[in-house]
């Protein structure tokens, strides 16, 4: 059965004790109802006899007719009560007080009966003598008839107690029964919760602590825990070819890279040696026979070479976006401002012909990669100074924006900018949004600034209007400088 | 049987023959050609090196003055040659020169833990090449002092 249902039947109990008690109360109450009742009586007896007792003195003393009557009504009373009352009295003791009690009254009644008879007559000594005799017997039966009226009354709240005892007795074992009862019918239960947890709880601390992921339990038999344990077991066994299945893929996804590294690898190399050699013979060529050649040909040769140095960067190009894919960060904190003056002084070397205003604003330090950022900043100012070549009056800015546990750092220029539809495009792997032979490069520059970025678990986004200028944004996020590895600033 | 009588001041170790003969060239425009051997594979540079194989002990015998690695090598590739140059008392002091296609930082970090005299990655422009070959060839015997022979 199911524990959920063996509660519910325990739960019951409170309805079988307030059964129990309801019919104890009622039965106790009713036979109290009736001793009590019993008392009752047992006062009308007291009570006619008293007035049995009263109407036969009046008699006595004044003679009068209404007293004897009287008399002998309250004795027809006193005679029907005792007869009433013996029906109610079952006990020994009460019948024989009853009886008694009866026999004296027969007396009292004789005297009255005689001192009738010796009405009209004149009294001698002898008959006066006799009549108080008669009175003093009278006496005497009444005023022990009274002792044995209060114990019959008293027997009777006797039995009224005895009987409320009883009651209570009857209640208090009927609680305690119902309360061994719960106990013995939860304790099979209490002892199934309790075994089943422990073994639940290990296995669970098994899991989770220990990594034993395809741990089963066996709960035998057929409540709440047997199909805990059953699903449980089910539990832990997809867990446990989850991630087996998560390892092989990440041993899949590991070859996978190992595989790219050493394909990049051959890539740096070998691609490299045809190249060369291109260039190199055309050289060559050029060199030693250059005078039998007409400018078309020298042309086409130049063609030729300018292709090979121009394959010969993208395949720079290819290989640092993949190092800056495996790159690992060491974080420290980075003078922003310093690190951005030195790589604009690095561009400024590189194009010497650029007459750029250049403004880098107060910019607030970080705690990142500072080779990772610093490539990133060399991506982002040699595209400005690269879109800005055909403008006027070329300016770049290098500035920063507080946010919320981030910091924006941004590079304005008033270059050629793009069109802001297309700048989802802008950070894809050889995307480009303008000519080669408008502007050139290779389409990777971004993608390793957006790849860095990611590192850092920042974000990028550009924003332009076409003629006007552009603005990229790179967005890291603040966190506490590590204390750990770092590398130098410069 | 090679004639190893000649003093050789270059030993120039390189696969790919187009390379090596872009290296040659180079070197013959610096006027530093006249003294080079070539060999194309990890191996014959050691064989050359501790005179095994085909190369013939040899009294006149003297180590060059320097060595022209590349890494890529069939048999053994550079890292094991410049290993063994650098593992021997007799070849440990010759001046080793890593000229390559690669600038993977794995290789860079390699030759230089095995103590390379310097690491070079080969342009793919020519006439950088040129000049870069031409200048290390200058450089390593004409400006540099190498060490005294103890002999």
């Amino acid at each position: 059965m199911k524990i959920r249902d063996q509660l519910r039947l325990v739960a019951l109990s409170p309805l079988l004790v307030a059964t129990i008690l309801a019919i104890t109360l009622y039965v106790g109450g009713s036979s109290i109802e009736q001793q009590r009742q019993t008392a009752i009586m047992a006062d009308h007896v007291g009570e006619s006899l008293e007035q049995f007792e009263f109407a036969s003195i009046d008699y006595f003393i004044n003679r009068s007719s209404r007293a004897l009557s009287q008399a002998r009504e309250h004795s027809q009373h006193v005679v029907q009560n005792l007869e009433e009352v013996k029906l109610y009295f079952d006990d020994l003791r009460s019948t024989e007080i009853l009886e008694e009690i009866g026999l004296r009254f027969a007396q009292a009644d004789w005297v009255l009966s005689e001192f009738i008879g010796m009405q009209d007559i004149e009294m001698n000594q002898v008959q006066r003598d006799y009549m108080l005799e008669l009175s003093h017997r009278f006496n005497t039966e009444m005023s022990s008839i009274k002792p044995l009226i209060r114990d019959i009354h008293g027997n009777a709240h006797l039995q009224i107690s005895e009987t409320t005892k009883n009651v209570v007795i009857v209640v208090i074992s009927v609680m305690v029964l119902v309360v061994i009862l719960v106990l013995i019918a939860l304790s099979p239960i209490f002892y199934r919760i309790d075994s089943s947890m422990k073994l639940l709880t290990q296995a669970t601390k098994n899991i989770a602590r220990e990594g034993e992921l395809n741990r089963s339990i066996e709960i035998k038999g057929k409540d709440e825990f047997a199909q805990l344990a059953i699903d449980f077991n089910l539990m832990s066994y997809k867990l446990s070819r989850a991630e087996q299945s998560r390892k092989k893929h990440l041993d899949e996804l590991e070859m996978a890279v190992k595989d790219l590294e050493s394909f990049s690898y051959s890539v740096s190399h070998d691609l490299r040696s045809p190249l060369r050699a291109i260039d190199g013979f055309i050289a060559i060529l050029k060199e030693d026979y250059g005078k039998s050649l007409d400018e078309e040909g020298l042309r086409l040769f130049g063609i030729v070479q300018e292709n090979a140095n121009k394959m010969g960067e993208l395949i720079d190009d290819i290989l640092a976006f993949s190092r800056a894919g495996r790159f690992e960060l060491q974080k420290a904190k980075v003078n922003m401002k310093q690190l951005v003056t030195e790589v604009w002084d690095d561009i400024q070397l590189e194009n010497p012909e650029a007459e750029i205003q250049m403004q880098i604003d107060d910019i607030p330090d970080i705690n990142a990669d500072v080779i990772a950022i610093r490539q990133v900043l060399h991506n982002l100012l040699s595209n400005a100074v690269k879109f800005t070549r055909k403008t006027e009056k070329p300016k770049i800015q290098v500035g920063s924006e507080k946010l919320e546990g981030s910091i924006r750092y941004f590079v304005k220029d008033n270059g050629a900018g793009f069109n802001k539809e297309y700048k989802d495009k802008l950070f894809v792997m050889f995307q480009r949004l303008h000519g080669m032979d408008e502007f050139e490069g290779t389409g990777v520059g971004l993608a390793i600034v957006k790849r860095f970025i990611q590192k850092h678990n920042g974000s990028v986004d550009a924003d332009a209007i076409v003629d006007k200028g552009a603005t990229f944004n790179f967005i890291l996020p603040v966190e506490p400088v590590s204390s750990g590895k770092e590398r130098g600033n410069d | 049987m090679i004639n190893t009588n000649k003093i050789v001041d270059i030993l120039l170790v390189e696969d790919n023959p187009t390379d090596a003969e872009l290296e040659m060239r180079a070197l013959k425009k610096a006027r530093l050609a006249n003294n080079i051997e070539w060999v194309k594979d990890g191996e014959a540079a050691l064989d050359y090196l501790f005179r095994h194989g085909e190369y013939s002990a040899d009294d006149e015998y003297q180590h060059p003055r320097l060595v022209l690695l590349d890494l890529r090598l069939p048999k053994l590739d550079g890292i094991d040659v410049l290993k063994a140059i650098r593992g021997h008392e007799a070849t440990r002091e010759i001046p080793v020169v890593i000229l390559t296609s690669s600038k993977e930082e794995r290789d860079v970090v390699a030759a230089y833990d095995l103590g390379v005299n310097s690491y070079v990655s080969k342009p793919i422009a020519f006439d950088e090449f040129t000049e870069t070959v031409a200048n290390l060839g200058m450089y390593w015997l004409l400006i540099n002092q190498p060490p005294p022979q103890d002999d």
